[in-house]
């Protein structure tokens, strides 16, 4: 599967792209923020999408909306540090196939992402 | 302290000590808050973090490089490269965005912001008390301290 890891931290991209690359996944961009996650979202057209919600110019909510709207297709695994129900149930009504909170163990990551693709495979 | 203010300062210290063995399989050491000023805490790296809605003020973490480099290398294997204020700043997010398992969705947090020179409470607008607990990882140090009102 081809993925997009969207997070603004440099060092949780490279995390979960090492992660993600690992369980035989590649990893065909990175984004900082949203407005940089739409445009890498367009270019390269992923079949996987890790995505922050906390980020500068554009939040990953927006994101998951304007991704989901142009793909339906697309398998979007929300990964935040806000960790309450009411995002997470939010996330999932918009369409994410996980919400995952940080800090998260690696293979809590696999997991989630092997069920949502696998799921969409199913 | 009230018991309110109490109450907080214990849901912060769980989601510190959650924070560290989640991510590792070593528990941190929390040392005994105490009412600061907030600067005389800054260590080599810190990051703030704005909160607003259910409650204002911000919360920085403040760390040691040596517990920064311990972390980067925990997350990613290696350290060349990292940047060591984004580690900083990711850490503050994550606790602050925690806290709302806790605060609820109306405790509003702001992206990391990188504090390179003395911490300014007043100008991140921190509440006082500022409550300041100390934290012990990997035989390094460092500490969240917090201002809500």
């Amino acid at each position: 599967m081809n993925a997009l890891v969207v997070d603004d931290s440099s060092i949780i991209r490279t995390a979960i792209s090492q992660h993600l690359e690992k369980a035989g996944h590649k990893v065909v961009a990175w984004a900082g923020d949203g407005l940089e996650a739409m445009k890498m979202f367009l270019l390269h057209r992923p079949d996987v999408v890790t995505l922050d919600i906390t980020m500068p110019h554009m939040d990953g909510l927006s994101c998951l909306e304007q991704m989901l709207d142009l793909r339906p297709d697309c398998s979007i695994v929300v990964i935040s540090a806000l960790k309450d129900s009411g995002t997470g149930i939010k996330a999932l009504s918009l369409g994410a196939k996980a919400f995952l909170t940080k800090p998260f163990r690696p293979a809590e990551l696999l997991e989630e992402l092997d069920r949502s693709v696998l799921h969409d495979v199913a | 302290m009230t018991l309110r203010k109490a109450r907080e300062i214990q849901a912060i210290v769980q989601v510190i000590v959650d924070y560290f063995s989640t991510i590792s399989n070593e528990r941190a050491s929390i040392g005994v808050p105490y009412v600061s000023t907030g600067s005389e805490d800054q260590m080599d790296y810190t990051s703030a973090i704005g909160i607003s809605g259910s409650m204002s003020g911000a919360l920085f973490f403040s760390a040691s490089s040596a517990l920064v480099t311990a972390l980067v290398e925990q997350i990613l294997g290696a350290v060349e490269g990292a940047d060591p204020w984004d580690m900083v700043g990711e850490v503050g997010n994550t606790i602050a965005g925690n806290l709302r398992e806790r605060f609820g969705s109306e405790f509003i947090i702001s992206v990391p912001i990188s504090i390179k020179s003395e911490v300014d409470v007043s100008a991140l607008g921190m509440g006082e008390p500022i409550f300041a607990i100390p934290i012990r990882w990997s035989h390094q140090k460092a500490v969240v301290a917090v201002g809500l009102a």
